[in-house]
């Protein structure tokens, strides 16, 4: 019988705690009221430039943690901007990376609340020389425009993908801390033409 | 009457419970405020192991109705399946609006090509909580595993030609199953038992990645 109780002692009523009463069976209890506090974890959005699509294999964006905070991934959104030549359903990856990669455009992660520290994360567009690729984590399917129509394309039609990791219950895509642990958004076809705005908010913590 | 109270007794103040003072009614009351935390840091018996398998670009197995996907909790837990998802990648021979359904088998068929486990999201957790998958099975030997119970089903369109304006926001994912709702149970699996995703129609040409993220706890 899961369904139960712990019986309570009233106390002396200079506060009185919000209930909900129900009967559950033989049972009447009391639900406690709360709401949700605002979030106390620092939350960055990593928001580079548009970046090219058109070249296989290459990593579309990198985010590598800091040295000392665990990175909790918790969305990730493929922006197409700019057309491709023609249009096609390609397939994006995040794959783990056990070295940083280097050359590409330096992103900052730009703190939600200014009163946070700045990120130990970086991000990185396009690393000219890629990170040690290691487990992939998640693959999807995105579909590239060639035309854009004179008249709605949808609602949010330029986000071609995305990977949302926050969930209610289920550990959101974590990157543990240290200078070479990271994750790529990996484009595995080339796809002429098109370029992409790729966005992800990440959260720092030290556990 | 539902709306209630319990009457407490302060503490003597050395820490504070943050709380919201209102009035419903004649009663003055006070709502607990709380935040939703962070499951805990890898291993921890605390905290859910998150998973996520999916397949690479996948052809349908030849004949019909048969698996796409087929998965055997290996794990000592039970396993809760958050979301499965169907992305088409190439193009179908015609477009067509099929079924697909979710069954509970509980052994995995043969003639499978391919198997792989899938990939935590907190490597702290290890390389995998031990659910096998096997798809791409190759013909013409293919059992697939027998099937207990149908657990859910849905229609997935399949395009045959890509436009070239636009199709709307992830139009590639045809198809979906969200378990992990506010209030309501995601979809058990016993250990030792499993899950295929189930196509009742050959859908020709078409090209698929079959995902799935799944989560389980320790002792549940």
């Amino acid at each position: 019988m899961p369904e139960s109780l712990i019986a309570l002692t009233p106390g002396s009523g200079a506060k009185n705690a919000r209930t909900f009463n129900r009967s559950i069976g033989g049972n009447s209890v009391e639900e406690a009221a709360m709401f949700l506090a605002e979030q106390n974890m620092p939350t960055y959005e990593v928001a580079p430039a548009a970046a090219s699509a058109a070249t296989a294999a290459s990593h579309l964006l990198q985010i590598m943690a800091g040295a000392s905070l665990n990175v909790y991934v918790r969305w990730i959104g493929l922006y197409q901007l700019v057309v491709a030549t023609a249009a096609a359903i390609d397939e994006y990856d995040i794959v783990r990376v056990t070295t940083a990669g280097t050359g590409g455009a330096a992103v900052t992660p730009a703190p939600l609340d200014s009163g946070d520290a700045a990120a130990g994360a970086a991000g990185m567009t396009l690393p000219t020389v890629k990170g040690t690729e290691g487990t992939i984590v998640s693959r999807i399917s995105v579909q590239f425009t060639q035309t854009i129509a004179t008249q709605s394309g949808g609602m949010k039609a330029q986000l071609i993908g995305e990977w949302d990791f926050e969930k209610l219950r289920g550990k959101a895509l974590r990157i543990p801390s240290g200078a070479t642990n990271g994750i790529v958004v990996k484009v595995i076809t080339a796809r002429a033409g098109a370029t992409i705005i790729p966005v992800a908010r990440i959260a720092e913590a030290s556990f | 009457m539902p709306e209630s109270l319990i009457p407490i007794t302060p503490g003597s103040g050395a820490k504070n419970a943050r709380t919201f003072n209102r009035t419903i009614g004649v009663n003055s009351v006070e709502e607990q405020v709380g935040f939703l935390a962070e499951y805990s840091g890898g291993g921890s018996s605390g905290s859910p192991t998150t998973e996520e398998f999916e397949t690479p670009p996948i052809s349908y197995p030849t004949g019909a109705p048969g698996h796409l996907l087929e998965g055997l909790n290996l794990t000592r837990s039970t396993v809760l399946i958050r979301w499965i998802g169907i992305f088409q990648v190439g193009v179908a021979s015609v477009a067509a609006t099929d079924r697909l359904s979710v069954v509970s088998i509980f052994q995995v068929g043969s003639g499978f090509g391919t198997s792989a486990f899938g990939a935590p999201y907190d490597t702290a957790d290890g390389s995998s909580m031990g659910w096998y998958w096997g798809f791409a099975p190759t013909p013409p030997l293919v059992e697939y595993g027998p099937e207990v119970a149908t657990e859910a089903e849905f229609d997935c369109q399949y395009i045959s030609a890509i436009g070239a304006q636009s199709p709307g926001m992830r139009a590639p994912l045809i198809g979906e199953l969200d378990f992990e709702k506010v209030r309501g149970k995601s979809l058990r699996v016993w250990h030792r038992t499993g899950i295929a995703v189930r196509f009742d129609t050959q859908r020709a040409g078409a090209t698929v990645i079959v995902a799935v993220r799944y989560t389980t706890w320790t002792g549940y």
